[in-house]
């Protein structure tokens, strides 16, 4: 995963989903409490709205009754309304016209007691006209309110009207008088401003108006028609509910948005600022090796990451400056076990040639007649060490012994070296060789060198009070197992971890590279090497190296 | 605006002309006698402009002021300038005439509380105001202004019930009256109501009040009274789609108008009028020797 998607998911942890947590907690108790807080406003206004509703209807009332107390004492409307006298006939057509714009009514009609109009405020040429329907149905809706729909010269309105009797001159008179249910009306009704209310003719259109109450009127359209049932419906102007919630979420939306954007910004300029540089560090870090210079594109930055750069191009200075004393102490190192191991394969091949000449010296002293005998005797020891160091001399000049593979039989190698042996150590050493043994593809030098350690090792852990060395030889159909036993004293296996690893010797004039020689040629040449041994239970050092599939072992194997 | 011109019979044609609003031009002839015996002659017509106009006449055997305000009542009423006041005109004579100022409620009234102005009105509140001052005499003017309702719907009862009640002006029943210059008959090119109305002239507030008394008395709902400028009310008659149409005409001449009328409107006959009521308007002058 890269950094840049590191920061991203910690930035939307740590800050996109606290943010939507938050947004979605404020959003819901901002709207719980909105509801409820609107609710109640909307219950109180609607209470006020009806209140208003009634306090209209008792002022149509209060002013109706004082009209009914006007007409009752005017002379000039008994004169004419009662007692008939045409002189008068004008005023009470009039009357009601005068006393409905003193009364701020904006409907006003007199009926006699035979339902007919006497005076009309709102439409005084109405006058004679019958209706003894409508005083009846305003006085029998409940309240003794209702809504009737009121004819004028310009056509027709709405009014919300009650009605009052009047006794003149001994007959009855009923009023009725109203206020236009106008939009002025409705207006007043909705003073808040937030709330509309609006006529719904029928239950239909008060269910479908959406309304948050509805308030019912008895509804008296003309005189031929029953009287039905209307609604003021109150509804809510705009929605503020909505109005409000849509801008609580238009904010909280912009707020994840907002803060995403900046995410987004900060995370691309975290990228900038942190992921391209180590990406950056780490292409360098890729090409760095001791030879190319030092990664300076980042250390010019003054933050942490310029510091990490500078820190890493000094490293590299000081990798670089101890590999250098490295390899010069390896080469050094390098040498100086090249001059160790030359120096002990020389010992190694040196041994049966001084013995020899010691022999040779010895004889001549003390028996110089036998001296060319002897020396005849000793002459192929002599020229098997000279040999052996020649090539040892060849190879070493070439700095690295390289070997020389070819078919080799182990048997004879081993019998090279028992000879050499026997005339360089006085010590019983035996052979046990298996007649057949296969052959093994190897270097004839390289086992000799093989050999030789291990039979000086062994030799060279007997103690003074005798013991022997012996090697043997076995095979199976693809393992030729040479083993070199001694009766000396034995190694710890601490001891033989660390002679294996080389430099480690318990003999004063010792190199420590015997068995770590071994181990290395045993292995160039695909073999293994076992040593089992503890202390005073003398050392076998088994050595297993692959048959080389000669025609005849490869016959006497099908065999 | 210049009203009328030339003299003879085409007054009446000119009164007709003006009833439907149509007498914008000047077309009025020089009139004829209009106060029984006494005579006003009307040596051309009325010149009006907005609150004013200018009368020329020759009063014989009447003092000037009263052949003033008659003829004032006679040629300037309705005025027609949109105003909801009572018709109410202030007259000072010239040494040829007269010159005519309307003036509005208040004006009015003002001008009795001088006590010394010659006016002609229809208010009868100023004429009760103007009758309860000892110092000036009130009397009645011919009835000069006649109120039809013309209409090429068959509705039979279109205006019956409209008296001089509907009115607040000095107003009786009209007389039925046979034209013979008007057609009888259903005419041959009525035309279909297709609307619901019934139209006045904009400033006749007695049209205005006969037109509500018919929409008062009408038992369809629909049915509105709505005013018109003199000329839309002139191309509205003519059209005859409307309802109805309440229009004033001079009494004196009432079957030469409504024949120019019928001249204009096919639709218009003797069957499609119905008279409503007879107006007159009020003379208030100060007591004592007339100028």
């Amino acid at each position: 995963m890269t950094f840049r998607a590191r920061i991203s998911i910690a930035f939307v942890v740590a800050a996109i989903i606290p943010l939507a947590v938050l947004a979605h907690g404020v959003r819901r108790e901002v709207t719980h409490r909105l509801t409820a807080q609107h609710e109640r406003r909307v219950r109180t206004l609607v209470d006020i709205v009806r209140q208003d509703l009634a306090r209209e209807s008792a002022s149509i009332a209060a002013r109706l009754e004082i009209l009914e107390a006007d007409l009752s004492s005017d002379n000039r409307f008994r004169l004419g309304a009662v007692r008939g006298d045409g002189a008068h006939r004008r005023y009470v057509l009039d009357w009601a016209e005068g006393a409905m714009e003193i009364a701020g009514l904006s409907v006003l009609r007199v009926y006699d007691d035979s339902g007919r109009i006497v005076s009309s405020g709102h439409f005084r040429n109405e006058f004679g006209r019958l209706d003894t329907a409508l005083p009846a149905r305003i006085a029998a809706a409940p309240g003794g309110q209702a809504l009737v729909r009121v004819k004028t010269v310009a056509g027709s309105f709405l009014a919300l009207a009650r009605t009052v009797r009047a006794r003149v001159g001994g007959r009855e008179f009923i009023l009725i008088g109203g206020t236009a249910i106008d939009s002025a009306f409705f207006a007043r009704l909705g003073r808040d401003g937030e709330l509309d209310v609006s006529l719904a003719l029928g239950t239909v259109a008060a269910r479908e108006s959406g309304a948050v109450e509805t308030l019912p009127l008895v509804f008296v359209d003309d005189a031929s028609s029953a009287p039905t049932t209307t609604y003021l419906a109150i509804t809510q102007r705009g929605n503020e509910l909505q109005t409000l919630r849509r801008d609580v979420d238009r904010w909280i939306a912009a707020s994840v948005v907002l803060a995403a954007l900046a995410g987004g910004v900060l995370i691309a300029w975290l990228a900038a600022a942190l992921s391209r540089p180590m990406a950056t560090l780490a292409r360098a870090a890729l090409s760095i090796d001791f030879h190319t210079p030092d990664v300076d594109s980042v250390s010019a930055r003054n933050d942490e990451l310029g510091t990490l750069a500078r820190r890493f191009a000094a490293m590299t200075r000081r990798l670089r400056a101890g590999a250098a004393r490295l390899r010069d102490a390896e080469r050094r190192a390098t040498v100086g076990d090249m001059a160790r191991q030359v120096n002990h394969d020389m010992k190694n091949g040196l041994v049966p040639i001084r013995n020899v000449v010691r022999h040779l010296s010895q004889v001549q002293q003390h028996a110089p007649g036998e001296l060319a005998t002897v020396f005849g005797e000793r002459r192929a020891t002599l020229e098997s060490s000279v040999t052996y160091l020649d090539d040892l001399a060849t190879r070493w000049a070439r700095l690295t012994p390289r070997t020389e593979r070819r078919p080799v039989d182990v048997n004879a190698v081993l019998r090279e070296v028992a000879t050499a042996a026997r005339d360089a150590y006085a010590v019983p050493l035996h052979l046990r060789l298996q007649s057949d043994a296969p052959q093994v593809f190897g270097d004839p030098v390289a086992l000799r060198r093989i050999f030789d350690n291990l039979v000086a090792n062994g030799v060279q852990s007997l103690s003074a009070d005798g013991g022997s060395v012996t090697l043997s030889t076995d095979c199976t159909d693809h393992v030729v197992r040479v083993t070199v036993a001694d009766t000396g004293r034995g190694m710890t296996q601490d001891e033989v971890t660390r002679a294996l690893a080389g430099f480690y010797t318990t003999k004063p004039q010792g190199t420590g590279l015997g068995l770590s020689v071994v181990r290395r040629l045993v292995a160039d040449h695909g073999g293994a090497l076992h040593i089992d041994t503890a202390p005073r239970r003398g050392t076998t050092a088994i050595v297993e190296l692959p048959a080389h599939p000669t025609p005849l072992h490869r016959t006497r194997a099908m065999a | 605006m210049r009203r009328g011109r030339g003299v003879g019979r085409t007054l009446v044609w000119a009164g007709a002309l003006c009833a439907i609003g149509a007498c914008g031009g000047g077309a009025r002839p020089s009139p004829g006698p209009s106060l029984g015996k006494a005579t006003c002659a009307l040596a051309e017509s009325p010149s009006t402009l907005a609150d004013t106009a200018t009368l020329h006449f020759r009063a014989l055997d009447v003092p000037p002021a009263t052949c003033a305000q008659a003829l004032a009542a006679e040629w300037l009423r309705p005025w027609g300038t949109g105003s909801s006041d009572r018709w109410a005109v202030r007259i000072a004579l010239t040494p040829t005439g007269a010159s005519v100022r309307r003036l509005d409620s208040e004006g009015a009234r003002n001008a009795v509380d001088a006590g010394y102005a010659v006016l002609a009105t229809e208010d009868l509140d100023l004429v009760a105001y103007a009758s309860a001052r000892p110092d000036l005499e009130v009397t009645p003017l011919p009835w000069d202004r006649t109120y039809v309702v013309l209409s090429s719907a068959p509705v039979a009862a279109l205006g019956a019930g409209t008296g001089p009640d509907a009115v607040r002006v000095d107003a009786r029943a009209a007389e039925s009256w046979e034209c013979e210059s008007v057609r009888s008959g259903t005419p041959p090119h009525a035309a279909p109501t297709r609307s619901r109305r019934i139209l006045y002239a904009i400033g006749d507030r007695t049209a205005q009040e006969l037109a509500a008394r018919i929409v008062a008395l009408t038992e369809d709902r629909e049915v509105a009274a709505v005013g018109r400028s003199a000329s839309a009310l002139d191309s509205a008659l003519i059209a005859g789609e409307d309802l109805g149409y309440v229009i004033s005409v001079a009494r004196a001449s009432r079957c030469d108008a409504i024949a120019a009328i019928a001249a204009k409107a096919s639709w218009v006959g003797s069957h499609s009028l119905r008279p409503l009521i007879d107006t007159r308007a009020y003379a208030i002058a100060p007591r004592g020797p007339r100028p």
